[in-house]
């Protein structure tokens, strides 16, 4: 029985030893990749969602001011003093068969979110027709202006992280936008050319 | 007692380096998979640039479009983010298989390149659009 138990195979302190300290070389490299996959992916994604933003919000504002008919903010020439709101007449579905609406859309910002707005204008008495938003009804002292109106649904926000928004420029329009994840910001910018304005 | 075998020391710190320099290596994809992001980044920033000097072009009329080449600063403002970026506007004429042309041909291509500095490496995006007499 002694025997026997004497002639059992064991590690020795050596070999036990040698073994926890590669098994602890191991894990922690593997929770050093870990580690490092977790924040390279919180980075890259905050980042990207960033990145995304701005471009949202650079499609959205460029697609519609080329189609834009009539800018009604009055824009600075240069970039001292820009303005960080815009509003213009819609040049979509405006032509007979399109349902030929006169209505006006106006980019802002508002907590890091850009808003579009959608808009008409009409006089209190005839709300069905709506006007362009300088028309004047009437002459002399006598004379009113249309209210402008819109449905708060209408009123939507179509990008995130925006922290600042600069319009400015005559006839080719400047749009400067800045975007945030926090830690990092991103500047961006871009030129329209508002072809169909009259 | 019965030889058994077993590995050396030798053979078992072996392993264990080339297992490191293994997750060493998968390590260096973040670092490039960073890269790539700025690249993307820098690819938007650049699109909308170049849009913009684009717009800006087709705002002028046909006759007033110079043929050549012009090339300079995106910006002379220091303090602009993209005052080491530069942009190249290009303007030939073209005839009707966009082929460039040496003679008038009531139709202009302009072509709008930016480039920008990245790490070890300069980049570029280009856009291009024709504009007609008429």
């Amino acid at each position: 029985m002694k025997k026997k138990f004497q002639s059992q195979k064991s590690f020795t302190l050596i070999e036990i030893l040698t073994v926890v300290f590669l098994s602890v070389i191991i894990v922690a490299a593997g929770y050093y990749l870990y580690s490092m996959s977790y924040q390279s992916f919180k980075k890259s994604s905050a980042s990207a969602e960033v990145t995304q933003n701005a471009r949202i919000a650079l499609e959205r504002m460029t697609r519609d001011i080329r189609q834009a008919v009539e800018i009604v903010t009055v824009l600075p020439e240069t970039p001292d003093s820009p303005v960080s709101e815009l509003k213009f007449q819609d040049g979509h579905n405006l032509w007979p068969g399109g349902g030929g609406k006169i209505q006006y859309i106006t980019y802002s910002l508002s907590d890091n979110n850009l808003h579009r707005k959608i808009s008409h204008y009409a006089f209190y008495d005839v709300q069905d027709d709506w006007v362009l938003w300088s028309t004047i009804r009437g002459s002399g002292s006598h004379h009113e202006h249309p209210t402008e109106f819109f449905n708060p649904s209408d009123d939507v926000i179509k990008a995130e992280k925006i922290t600042a928004l600069h319009f400015w420029g005559e006839n080719v329009i400047n749009i400067n936008l800045t975007a945030s994840d926090g830690p990092n910001t991103y500047h961006f910018e871009t030129k329209v050319l508002g072809r169909n304005v009259q | 007692m019965k030889k058994h075998s077993s590995f050396t020391l030798i053979e078992v710190l072996l392993a264990v380096f080339i297992l490191e320099v293994g997750l060493l290596g998968i390590a260096g994809f973040y670092a490039s998979s960073l890269k790539i992001i700025k690249t993307a980044r820098n690819e938007t920033i650049a699109s909308n640039l170049a849009s913009g000097i684009l717009d800006e072009q087709l705002a002028i009329s046909y006759d007033n479009l110079e043929i050549g080449q012009t090339e300079k600063n995106y910006t002379e403002d220091i303090s602009s983010p993209f005052h080491d970026w530069t942009q190249k506007v290009e303007i030939r004429y073209v005839d009707a298989n966009l082929n460039q042309q040496e003679t008038e041909t009531h139709m202009k291509k302009i072509v709008v390149t930016i480039s920008w500095p990245e790490v070890n490496s300069q980049k570029s995006f280009q856009t291009a659009s024709i504009k007609a007499e008429h």
